[in-house]
């Protein structure tokens, strides 16, 4: 094919296919060809090593004039997303709540953990831990830690759970109000999938089952120390 | 080999040669047709998806003795997307090199 008609039918291909900005892009391919021959390569040569002009547009990203929706939708439009933006709002205010709530058990079981161990060595005014022999609860305090470890760690992930769903919801809102013109974010579909780090699944599991073979063997060993199943009444815990 | 497997890491490659150096359209579309078999035309469209994508920018030098020529370069986001994809390519690569030369990959 020769350089004009190349050029030429690059162009139809691009204008059928609505793109933006087509003498910028004809112009490009314009030089290709002038430093190509420049090299010495014919018209014909040039041709055949850029591809089908068809295909070339094909690759080009239509341009979508602006929509300029009329006056009467937008405000429609705006109205509703203002209302799924409330609900939406008090969705996130509760979820980051539950946030701060996992973080409050894992800040108590720390502090209850420590308590328990330092319990008989300290006559300190705030720690009022019910009286138990020692083995107890040092055996309570490691199921204390084990828990606050998970929860620490259930503390991060809910709370990157509740940002992503926020930033995602905020797109959406972006999007809708403005007739999608967003630009869209760099992706390699074949980098992009979010690895679940199985290791941690793993420890998780293992630190609650862990903690609950704690506080079974606190249980079985305040019971045979107490003598009784019920050791909070024979220690009077609740009196 | 598979089109949309080259496409991807096509946008990585004219990255990385911009990274290096601010570059005509058609240099960077000559130095990797050169390498691989892609049609000259393809790197064209991926430069301008790059610009709208605020990537990469361009801007007009003044040659002595001809028309001003447009030159690519990577923006402040440009760079920094590229090098975290980058590392996350050369992780990837490491790996399939490993599977495919049947050698034990460490977990």
């Amino acid at each position: 094919m020769t350089r004009s008609l190349y050029l030429d039918e690059l162009g139809k291909h691009l204008a059928a296919n609505n793109v933006d900005d087509i003498e910028e892009i004809i112009a490009e391919y314009d030089e290709h060809f002038e430093r190509k021959q420049a090299d010495g390569f014919s018209e014909e040569e040039i041709s055949e090593g850029l591809g089908l002009p068809s295909e070339i547009a094909a690759q080009f990203e239509s341009g979508e004039k602006a929509r300029q929706r009329p006056a009467a939708v937008r405000t429609l439009l705006a109205v509703g997303v203002g209302f799924v933006d409330i609900l939406a709002a008090s969705s996130a205010i509760a979820l980051y709540a539950c946030v701060v709530a996992v973080a409050a058990v894992a800040f108590a079981c720390f502090v209850a953990g420590a308590a328990l161990i330092v319990q008989p060595f300290a006559n300190v005014w705030f720690i009022s831990i019910p009286s138990m022999p020692y083995g107890g609860g040092l055996l309570l305090a490691a199921a204390m830690f084990v828990l606050g470890a998970v929860s620490v760690v259930s503390t991060v992930y809910s709370f990157r759970f509740t940002r992503n769903l926020c930033s995602t919801y905020v797109r959406w809102h972006k999007i809708v109000l403005d007739g999608g013109r967003l630009p869209p974010r760099p992706v390699f579909p074949l980098f992009d999938r979010p690895r679940t780090n199985r290791r941690l699944r793993a420890l998780m599991v293992a630190g609650i089952a862990v903690f609950i073979v704690l506080m079974a063997a606190a249980y079985v060993y305040l019971s045979i120390r107490a003598g009784s199943i019920e050791f909070w009444h024979v220690w009077n815990w609740f009196a | 080999m598979n089109n949309q497997y080259k496409k991807g890491v096509l946008e990585l490659c004219v990255l990385s040669l911009l990274f290096q150096r601010d570059c005509y359209g058609y240099d960077v579309s000559e130095l990797l047709s050169r390498h691989i078999e892609i049609a000259d035309g393809t790197v064209y469209p991926i430069l301008r998806k790059l610009k709208s994508d605020g990537m990469v920018t361009t801007y007009l030098s003044e040659e002595s003795g001809g028309p001003p020529r447009k030159y690519y370069s990577l923006t402040e986001q440009g760079r920094d997307d590229f090098l975290t994809q980058r590392e996350e390519w050369l992780a990837f690569a490491g790996t399939v090199e490993k599977i495919l030369k049947g050698e034990h990959i460490n977990d």
